[in-house]
């Protein structure tokens, strides 16, 4: 419950930055519009999630230690619910996902057989870099320079992005996912089980953190 | 029935150390932890608020550590800091919801009183209170819950005498009952030093002088004088003197007045004099 | 009751407290049987610290002029005549004495000495 309280006090610290939200929905659905494969507003939403699942890092400063280290918690408490805000914005974009999903479906657009598992990899890939992204910042972003902090908040996403919108694009890469779904149809079982680990590893990671800054000042 | 009890605390930093605070402080007590900037005061109340972890040493409120029951601990401390502890974003709104689910004996009521008490708009975004308004928010923000141990760290710098004379009232209102004590720690005693019980005294992360306020102030002698008139033993028993080109100004424990001048003029010092000129002797 | 403290005096707080307290019990301001404020009230209200009070009253105490009560507080006593007495009369053995320590260094005889005590009295 702790954890989940300091879950949105960060919510709280970045409320101006979640106000923008749904601009960003509206350029996925724009996006989609456009009639790119429904894959490019998915990815599209999980880079929107992974820059706003860092933004507390961004939002922090010593002297909030005062009333936040203050609270009655533990360290476990305080880096849990900033673990499961970044995954809460995985959710977000998952559920967004969804909505487009059942949209498509009724409207009778076409969906490329291998959405669904492409899909699937796509968000244990996101989960990952924000895993990734959240042990950086735990275990040497607590004296990073701001810009540079900025950088390394946003360019993962951004690189994945444009990965992602590569891979889209090019003819040959689709019809090599395509194959690979005419080859082999345990693609749906490999994308349930992507999305498994990176769960496990978003869950060994948060345990790290927790040990790494149970001994140290400020957090 | 000691409230708050302080062993062997030591930090270590590449550039500074503090070393063996050692002290302890009775139910319904208040406590002046002074010295000069950089001397340790809140590097020894950061490790107290547990927002610093010390190297050496233990702390305990109500027989407790933070590492035996961190959710009990920290509910008895009430923290007031040198800097605006709240996010630049949060509004009063926000504290007091983040209040309530954090602390259950959190009253929203007595929040609000303390609001109105104190004129604290409840709309203005709370980075455009003046420093004299965030002291109080923060005040409001502790006030209202039921904490044991108020901590203060250089809470009234800046504050005009009115807002300071108010904080007084409050801090003795709130050892009134005899169950809570509070520590502030200062480089500016004046006001403040009237409430205090007892004095600690840090510098250069070291301990100076730890008493009862008053056995501090009678111990001592402030001695003015001329230099001519300051025999060998004397001079070795003074304590920090300042020569001026009419004289000097010196500390000199009260059991060594029988060494005094019949020209020499004396008074009781108050605990900056004690503190200013202790320094003095230690450079 | 009323207590004023002065950070100019020579005496340290704890003492303009008791004296102020005392002068006051001993010409009737403070009757007999008034419960005083407690430690930490006078404390607060005079804006000094619980010690500084705690050692006030302590010292009335000993001097006999109040009593702690448990659960009462302290309460003036009655001014004991006798004691008051006994006070007065060591005060005036004090003074007579300097005066009496006076005279012989300067070897004023017995009957000179009664000669001005005389006079000083008549006037």
């Amino acid at each position: 419950m702790r954890a989940i309280h300091f879950m949105m006090i960060d919510y709280i610290k970045v409320k101006q930055q979640v106000y923008f939200m749904p601009l960003f929905l509206v350029i996925a659905l724009l996006m989609w519009g456009q009639g790119y494969s429904i894959l490019v507003p998915f990815s599209y939403m999980m880079f929107v999630a992974i820059i706003f699942s860092t933004a507390p890092f961004g939002a922090c400063k010593k002297g909030d230690a005062g009333f936040l280290v203050l609270l009655p918690s533990t360290v476990m408490h305080r880096v849990m619910g900033r673990f499961l805000y970044g995954l809460s914005f995985v959710g977000i974009a998952v559920i967004c996902c969804g909505i487009f999903a059942v949209i498509h479906q009724t409207m009778g657009k076409d969906t490329e057989a291998w959405a669904v598992p492409a899909s699937l990899f796509l968000l244990a890939f996101g989960m990952l870099i924000i895993t990734v992204e959240f042990l950086i910042m735990y275990l040497i972003g607590e004296n990073m320079a701001p810009q540079l902090l900025g950088i390394v908040r946003v360019a993962p996403a951004m690189g994945s992005f444009f990965a992602m919108m590569y891979l889209m694009d090019d003819a040959e890469a689709l019809g090599d996912i395509a194959m690979m779904q005419n080859r082999n149809d345990g693609l749906l079982q490999m994308g349930c089980i992507a999305v498994a680990a990176a769960l496990v590893i978003w869950i060994v990671s948060a345990v790290i953190c927790v040990k790494v800054t149970a001994k140290r000042d400020y957090v | 029935m000691e409230l708050l009890e302080v062993k062997n605390l030591s930090k270590h930093y590449k550039a500074f150390d503090l070393k063996d605070i050692n002290f302890t402080l009775p139910k319904g007590y208040i406590m002046g932890y002074v010295g000069p900037n950089g001397s340790g005061k809140t590097t020894t109340l950061n490790m107290i608020t547990d927002i610093c972890k010390c190297t050496q040493g233990e702390i305990r409120i109500g027989g407790i550590t933070c590492a035996e029951d961190a959710i009990a601990y920290k509910e008895s401390i009430g923290y007031i800091g040198d800097e605006f502890y709240f996010p630049d974003n949060f509004r009063v709104k926000n504290i007091r919801r983040v209040l309530q689910n954090f602390y259950p004996a959190f009253s929203a009521d007595k929040f609000n009183q303390f609001l109105r008490r104190w004129n604290l708009p409840e709309k203005k975004p709370i980075k455009d209170f003046s420093r004299g308004m965030k002291v109080m928010l923060m005040f409001a923000s502790v006030l209202s819950r039921d904490t044991r141990l108020l901590v203060l760290d250089e809470a009234t710098n800046g504050l005009d005498p009115v807002v300071r004379t108010e904080i007084l009232e409050l801090l003795q209102e709130y050892v009134m009952d005899g169950e809570r004590s509070v520590i502030f720690s200062t480089h500016i005693l004046s006001d403040l030093e009237q409430i205090a019980d007892y004095i600690y005294f840090i510098h250069q992360g070291r301990t100076v002088l730890y008493d009862a306020k008053d056995e501090l102030i009678e111990s001592y002698l402030l001695v003015k004088g001329d230099r001519s008139e300051v025999s060998g033993e004397l001079e070795k028993a003074l304590i920090g003197a300042i020569d001026n080109a009419y004289g000097f100004e010196a500390l000199l424990p009260s059991d060594k007045a029988g060494l005094l001048g019949s020209q020499m003029h004396y008074e009781k010092p108050n605990i900056d004099q004690i503190v200013v000129h202790y320094i003095k002797d230690r450079r | 009751m009323k207590i004023i403290i002065s950070n100019q005096s020579e005496l340290p707080i704890y003492a303009q407290i008791r004296e102020q307290l005392k002068e006051q019990i001993l010409n009737g301001q403070i009757p007999e049987g008034t419960t005083l404020p407690s430690i930490r009230q006078l404390a607060k209200e005079v804006g000094v610290s619980v010690i500084t009070t705690t050692r006030a009253y302590s010292d009335l105490e000993t001097e006999g002029f109040i009593a702690s009560m448990q659960g009462k507080g302290s309460v003036v006593l009655s001014i004991d005549n006798s004691l008051l007495k006994e006070q007065s009369l060591m005060r005036i053995e004090e003074g007579l004495t300097t005066a009496i320590e006076t005279a012989r260094t300067m070897g004023m005889s017995e009957e000179e000495l009664l000669e001005v005590f005389k006079n000083l009295l008549e006037r």
